[in-house]
């Protein structure tokens, strides 16, 4: 039951999280390669209690230098930003701060940093715009703000964090009901309508009485 | 030490297609952990009435968790009755609850589940399913189990079950309990154990209905199946090309199964000399597997050409095991190196499993490994130098580079989702529509462009490339998946004209512990589940995993 004035919500579960953002992220005009970055990112950052898909929504609603449809006015595409860089993970210097280009939701960056820090058992900090988070073997820490475009700053620590982080979390979470609802209407534009041709030839199993 | 397989020839697509189950299928993997752990089974609920409409609980609770089938018996008039995923009714419709669901589960439970992808279940579900009654033998044993007779044995052999499931989804879909919430579970934490179960406990409630509407018709006259009769029903599945896509969309798991299976190969052939048990083992599993091809039946020319070049490997087995090949050194690899220049695929594959027959205590614990951290296996090293990266390319898809995609045979198909139930279909890209929205599972083409653009490119790392090329993330990520995981990718061009999906759905089905494959077109595949399985009331009173090529052995029985 929402609450009067309250915005409305569903209940999804990572994998239809990942699924959808998958499709939707294609259905936006972006490539394959970088729908799947957006897919595992949205759901690592749901995992971590993180408005995920609210955040993706945000990134498709609004103009940005994107690597895929070649658009170059606004922040750098989150997307291309995270692929990147996750990418370059491994190769960041201990203590030495990286200031990274003006990029669309920065609170996105925080994905590919966390899968980095399970893969490396490394240690990385982020900060935007007040905001700053810590990256660990064991989870998140810090609080993130939604923020629509930032000149963010990666650190990698050679000390270890300590007190409670946020692990993943794989229970079903509330969302956004307008957020998933416009992720889904851009997931259908990767849908191909039947025809009757593709009724007779393109499917799986077929009618049969012999059964 | 004898080293693994080559993927060049064990993930070609028509190897692939010819895989047959083993020790570590998972199916039999479920019932030895169920077996060994001590499970418990009961059927706390069955309101079912005389038309088979109602509910029913299977429990099983083991020593840290319980888990329980709720089944739901529904009236299907027989013209709604379809195994194509656009059905809307079904015969029966299933959920997999972790606990003991309450009154307000069933409640909430009865609302959705037989509703299936139109309903929504709760993380507290860990599966969804629905099967339909076989129309050629559900109303036969019916008929004749009222009037205290058992049915035709024949009949009962040419079909193999009683239920055919028609959908088995876990993972997180329609709300079940996502994948990730399995891992380190009690019995769960493995690949399609969930999925398994499930089955296992639809078989049950299967025989069990089909009994109890027999007793509704015969009243006092009526009978059950004889066990080794009710044994012999497994579970029918249809199988389409929704499952097509996993087995490229998971090459991290894909890996864990088929290394699962290669180094269990490889420490049997390892193996100095073959003592009584494994030689009398094998050959007893030979003879069984015979018999299991003797009565595998289908009537598809693709499947039929290569069951009757499996019987005639066997038998070719059969001859060549009386001349005493397991008795010098190396009995094993012996065996192997002939099997490989003398038989078939098909029977190459059979050999294979054979071989593991009697080494359980050898292999079993392979099946632990057969996971995989996908989200660890997810990020791409941009330290990588372009050199580095086009050698690792050449060696592990130089299968891919050799083909010439300027042939429209070699780009003749296209894989898309349809609008209509969002399940992967096949076009034909010269004739249908919808080639623009083709989805990525082009692999081998995706790898010559990779090779292409790599041909052009300047020396530097592959973060930079990418920068400039982000269309080739998803093929550089696989790239880099092979060097430490040999058996990620299936080695054949998946959009080539002469592609048949059939081969990848028997792939992961035989990995599963399907059994029967019957083809129905080069799309969809029936087959069966847990025939000769025990029940779950005689799990522990039969001998262990001895279902798999046939009826237990009677001598097991005494």
């Amino acid at each position: 039951m929402t609450a009067p004035g309250a915005a409305a919500e569903v209940t999804r579960t990572l994998s239809e999280i990942a699924a959808l953002t998958l499709k939707a992220v294609r259905g936006a005009g972006c490539r394959w390669s970088l729908a799947e970055e957006a897919a595992m990112a949205v759901r690592v950052l749901e995992a971590h209690g993180l408005p995920g898909v609210a955040t993706l929504d945000e990134v498709l609603r609004h103009p940005r230098a994107c690597p895929c449809t070649g658009a170059k006015e606004g922040a750098r595409c989150a997307i291309a930003a995270l692929a990147a860089l996750g990418d370059g993970t491994a190769t960041l210097a201990p203590q030495a701060p990286v200031d990274l280009p003006h990029t669309q939701a920065p609170m996105m960056l925080i994905a590919p940093l966390l899968l980095a820090a399970r893969r490396l058992e490394a240690t990385f900090v982020l900060t935007w715009a007040g905001s700053e988070v810590t990256c660990a073997l064991d989870g998140l820490r810090g609080d993130a703000a939604p923020c629509a475009a930032a000149r963010p700053r990666v650190t990698r620590l050679l000390a270890r964090p300590t007190g409670p982080a946020r692990g993943p979390d794989t229970s079903s979470r509330a969302l956004p009901q307008g957020a998933w609802n416009r992720l889904t209407r851009l997931a259908d534009a990767t849908l191909v309508p039947e025809t009757e041709a593709s009724r007779a030839s393109g499917a799986g199993p077929c009618e049969t009485k012999e059964d | 030490m004898i080293p693994l397989r080559d993927p060049d020839t064990v993930m070609r697509l028509s190897r692939l297609g010819c895989a047959h189950q083993t020790r570590l299928s998972f199916m039999r993997v479920l019932l030895r952990k169920l077996r060994r752990e001590g499970w418990r089974f009961d059927r706390p609920a069955w309101q079912i009435d005389a038309k088979g409409v109602g509910h029913a609980v299977y429990r099983a609770r083991g020593p840290r968790r319980t888990y329980c089938l709720v089944a739901f018996g529904h009236d299907l008039p027989e013209d709604q009755r379809t195994d194509r995923v656009i059905a809307e009714a079904w015969d029966a419709t299933f959920t997999l609850v972790d606990g003991d669901p309450s009154p307000d589960d069933i409640a909430r439970l009865a609302a959705n589940v037989p509703l299936q992808e139109a309903g929504r279940v709760s993380d507290r579900e860990l599966v969804l399913s629905r099967a339909n009654r076989s129309a050629r033998l559900w109303d036969h044993v019916v008929a004749r189990l009222a009037r205290g007779a058992q049915p035709d044995p024949v009949r009962l052999a040419e079909v193999g079950y009683l239920m055919r499931t028609t959908a088995v989804y876990g993972s997180g879909k329609f709300g079940a309990a996502d994948h990730g919430a399995l891992s380190g579970r009690a019995l769960m934490d493995g690949p399609f154990r969930a999925e398994m179960l499930t089955v296992w406990l639809i078989r049950a409630f299967c025989l069990d209905l089909v009994e109890h509407m027999a007793r509704a018709t015969g009243g006092t006259d009526a009978v059950t199946l004889c066990p080794d009769m009710r044994r012999g029903l497994g579970i029918g599945n249809s199988t389409g090309l929704g499952m097509a896509p996993f087995l490229v969309n998971h090459p991290a798991l894909l890996n864990a199964w088929i290394s699962a299976r290669e180094t269990a190969l490889a420490r049997v052939r390892a193996l100095p000399a073959a003592d009584d048990g494994t030689r009398r083992g094998f050959a007893a599993a030979l003879d069984q597997a015979r018999t299991l091809v003797a009565g595998w039946r289908s009537d598809h020319p693709y499947q039929r050409r290569k069951l009757a070049l499996l019987a005639r490997d066997l038998e070719g087995l059969r001859r060549h095991l009386a001349h005493g090949p397991l008795l010098g050194p190396a009995p094993w690899d012996r065996l192997w190196t002939w099997a490989e220049a003398k038989l078939s695929p098909e029977g190459q594959d059979m050999t294979l499993s054979l071989m593991l027959e009697p080494h359980g205590a050898l292999v079993d614990d392979l099946a632990e490994e057969m996971g995989a951290d996908e989200a660890a296996q997810f990020q791409i090293d941009g330290s990588w130098d372009l050199r580095r990266l086009g050698a690792c390319l050449r060696r592990h898809y130089g299968w891919a580079l050799a083909y010439d995609y300027t042939d429209p045979e070699r780009c003749a198909q296209f894989w898309y989702v349809s609008e209509a139930k969002q399940e992967p279909r096949l076009g034909r890209r010269a004739k249908d529509a919808g080639a623009t929205l083709e989805q990525p599972l082009d692999i081998a083409r995706r790898a010559a462009a990779l090779a292409h653009d790599l041909r052009a490119a300047s020396d530097g790392t592959v973060a930079a490339f990418l920068t400039r090329a982000p269309q080739h993330r998803r093929i550089v990520r696989r790239v880099q998946l092979c060097a430490r995981a040999p058996y990620a990718e299936i080695r054949d061009n998946l959009i080539d004209a002469g592609t048949r999906p059939i081969d990848m759905l028997r792939a992961k089905l035989s990995f599963f512990g399907a059994t029967r494959f019957d083809p129905r077109s080069d799309r969809w595949v029936r087959i069966t589940m847990f025939q000769h399985a025990p029940f779950p009331h005689e799990l522990h009173h039969l001998p262990e995993d001895a279902w798999a090529y046939g009826p237990v052995p009677l001598g097991a029985l005494a």
